[in-house]
């Protein structure tokens, strides 16, 4: 246990370093044409995202309970589901020049988590269940997606208003094509959809099984539900050709902040049986 | 260097003269071997839009170069020859490093211009086929190559459109993913737009169609990129599964309104629309470059994009500069080693230093009165072998410059010469 715990604090302090270092790679073939970072990046990021991995899985075992118990382990979670899905994106989409952007959020995130992390092994029984592991983790990768999909979405903004004001920088120079930006947005909101709807139908099994006064009314369900909706819709729009170009970036960003207010506020204030920490 | 070059280029000579100068491959292959009959050991002839220039080598010494641009003026001026006003001379490392500026883009019409190092690649390629290039000249061309790769991988100098059809062409690319799966219409048959039309076939563009007034005119566009000619009266109609639009017609103020185009996007679910207004006065509606998902361009903005590019590419200019140097410097020290005399030299320098060396390990058993003569006699043997090499080195021996240049690089080889000589060079 004491080997283990020492191994994951070494992990928990060495995992902002490497994103560190891959977000460097990243930025030096993006600024710099630097052909080694040009190489060696979606490697290094393979490798940072493997070690997380690794990391997250030691911390299950030793701790005995999926490390989504508090918000900084959240948070770790977030960095890591943030850098699996670019990395999804990147292979699907064969475009490599936006991990600069994408990954300083899990950057953010992950560094977030390390500094104010604490291990805890005393938590309630309910947060070790299997099944509050996939909710959770479900949840968090698809809160990760929405998020890349803002990202995506603002970088197709920026880059159509450089283009529109006949600027021809750096931001026109680098960045993916415009359809190719809107085509990596898209892949952001299947995953995120995909995996709300793990994370919904996991919590319609389990929640009423793990929660006496569990209410198919609670805000924070509410709200995560009326969030898979809009994405429902949005795909269904998108797919019928009826949503394009700068309106659903728009939107995407749009449902960004609707996440992100589902997060926080409600959960914060408003959520019934679903608040825990 | 027994090299010289003669020619014309862009900087000394307009257009009608480059072009009544220009040599075909075919005329190049037929007038290189009588260019080798005026005493040149070694030629190479390069032809293109913007240069004619000839490179020549001399065995022993540099071809007469009045001789080279009388060939040349008469050659092409038939009985009444060109005037030579026109034509530059250059000599030695100067004829060395205008190859290399050529070869980098420096040289070229447009800063960062790589056609010309196609043309010396031909150029090379026929002189190769004739048997008019050899060992010297080979190492230009060489030495050019170096040049061209490391200008265009370790600079930007030749990055960015810097033609207002190429720049229309990039604003494309980086909107659409994929023009394979884009289809254009060309509003006209004008000069810009058959140029982007042609630029667009060579990127493989999904569909091209042309709309003309002149039904003929707008065949002729159309066979030339592979395109449809249609009837003008139809573009409308056609709009709505077109993504690019290039327009470029006289005197037809806004054939496609803002109207036009609003309807257009309506139909087409927003789906990005790209427009390049090629038009004296403007044939499409300023006001639907406001529309959202639509882009729209003039020939304004255009040469805005290509003016900032050539200036981007300028910046780059002293990097390639440098590139030029090192690789001339490289070339000239080459050549320098090639010289009989620093050959014989630095052979002298090895053998009486392996002297030196020897005799001071058993000069202490000598007494002070013979190791005088003990000296001469070591000295007397070294020169004599030095002799042997030095006799096959120097010119005027049998055989030509290229048993001579053989010679002093089986030398070199042979005793290490110049691995020594940057070892010392590293030392001091």
């Amino acid at each position: 246990m004491l080997r283990d715990t020492i191994v994951i604090t070494i992990l928990n302090i060495a995992l902002p370093v490497l994103y560190f270092g891959v977000i460097w790679a990243y930025g030096r073939a993006f600024f710099s044409d630097t052909t080694w970072a040009k190489e060696q990046k979606s490697t290094m990021l393979a490798v940072v995202v493997l070690t997380h991995l690794l990391y997250l899985v030691l911390r299950t075992i030793t701790f005995d309970h999926p490390p989504v118990t508090t918000i900084f382990e959240i948070l770790s979670v977030l960095a890591f589901a943030v850098a699996i899905t670019y990395a999804v994106i990147e292979r699907t989409s064969k475009a490599k020049e936006t991990g600069y952007f994408i990954l300083n959020i899990a950057f953010f995130f992950q560094l977030t988590s390390t500094l104010f992390i604490r291990d805890l092994l005393e938590v309630p029984q309910i947060l070790r269940s299997s099944w509050f592991g996939f909710h959770v983790t479900s949840a968090l990768i698809g809160y990760a997606a929405i998020t890349i999909s803002a990202a995506y979405g603002f970088l197709y903004l920026m880059l159509y208003h450089e283009i529109k004001a006949n600027r021809f920088g750096v931001i026109y120079k680098k960045l993916p094509t415009l359809e190719t930006l809107e085509r990596m947005n898209f892949i952001a909101i299947i995953l995120a959809f995909a995996f709300l709807t793990f994370a919904i139908l996991a919590g319609f099994i389990w929640l009423p099984q793990a929660f006496e006064n569990f209410s198919y009314l609670d805000p924070k369900l509410l709200g995560t539900v009326a969030l898979w909706l809009l994405y429902g819709v949005g795909i269904a729009a998108r797919q019928r050709g009826t949503l394009r170009g700068r309106t659903i970036m728009a939107l995407s960003i749009i449902a960004f902040f609707i996440a992100l207010f589902s997060m926080s506020v409600i959960n914060l204030f408003f959520s019934g049986f679903h608040r825990f920490s | 260097m027994n090299t010289v070059c003669v020619g014309i280029s862009h900087q000394t000579a307009p257009a009608e003269l480059r072009a009544l100068l220009h040599f075909s491959p075919e005329e190049i292959r037929a007038v290189l071997p009588r260019i080798r009959a005026l005493g040149v050991s070694e030629c190479v002839l390069i032809s293109s839009v913007d240069r004619t220039e000839l490179y020549a080598a001399g065995a022993k010494s540099a071809p007469p170069v009045d001789e080279l641009v009388k060939f040349l003026s008469s050659e092409k001026g038939g009985s009444s020859p060109l005037q030579s006003g026109s034509f530059f001379t250059l000599k030695g490392s100067d004829a060395a490093a205008h190859l290399l500026r050529a070869a980098a883009g420096l040289d070229s019409m447009i800063i960062g211009d790589m056609s010309a190092f196609t043309a010396i690649r031909e150029a090379r390629l026929i002189a190769q086929e004739a048997g008019t290039i050899g060992f010297l000249l080979g190492q230009f061309i060489a030495a050019a190559e170096n040049v061209y790769d490391r200008a265009r991988t370790q600079t930007l100098i030749a990055n960015g459109s810097v033609s207002v059809s190429s720049a229309a062409v990039e604003l494309a690319q980086r909107i659409f993913e994929d023009l394979t799966q884009r289809r254009a219409l060309i509003i006209g048959a004008g000069e810009t737009a058959q140029t982007t039309a042609k630029l667009l076939h060579a990127e493989g563009i999904g569909s091209l169609t042309i709309a003309h007034k002149n039904q003929e005119r707008a065949s002729q566009l159309a066979a030339s990129v592979e395109g449809i000619a249609v009837p003008f009266e139809t573009l409308r109609d056609l709009l709505p599964k077109i993504d690019i639009v290039i327009a470029s017609l006289q005197s037809e103020p806004h054939v496609l309104t803002s109207k036009d185009i609003k309807a257009v996007q309506k139909y087409r679910h927003g789906q990005t629309l790209f427009l390049i207004d090629c038009g004296i006065p403007h044939n499409v509606d300023p006001f639907a470059g406001e529309l959202e998902n639509v882009f729209l361009y003039d020939l304004d903005t255009l040469n805005l994009m290509v003016r900032e590019n050539i200036a981007r590419r300028r910046a780059h200019a002293p990097d390639v500069e440098n590139i030029v140097r090192e690789e001339l410097k490289r070339l000239v020290t080459w050549h320098s080693s090639l010289e009989s005399s620093p050959t014989i030299e630095a052979l002298s320098d090895v053998i009486e230093k392996i002297r030196v060396e020897e005799l001071s390990k058993e000069i202490h058993r000598f007494t002070s009165q013979d190791r005088k003569a003990v000296e001469d006699l070591t000295k007397r043997i070294t020169n004599r072998i030095v002799q042997i090499p030095a006799r096959h080195l120097t010119s005027g021996h049998e055989g030509g410059l290229l048993d001579r240049l053989h010679n002093v690089i089986l030398v070199r080889k042979l005793f290490g010469l110049d691995s020594r000589e940057s070892d010392s060079s590293e030392s001091d």
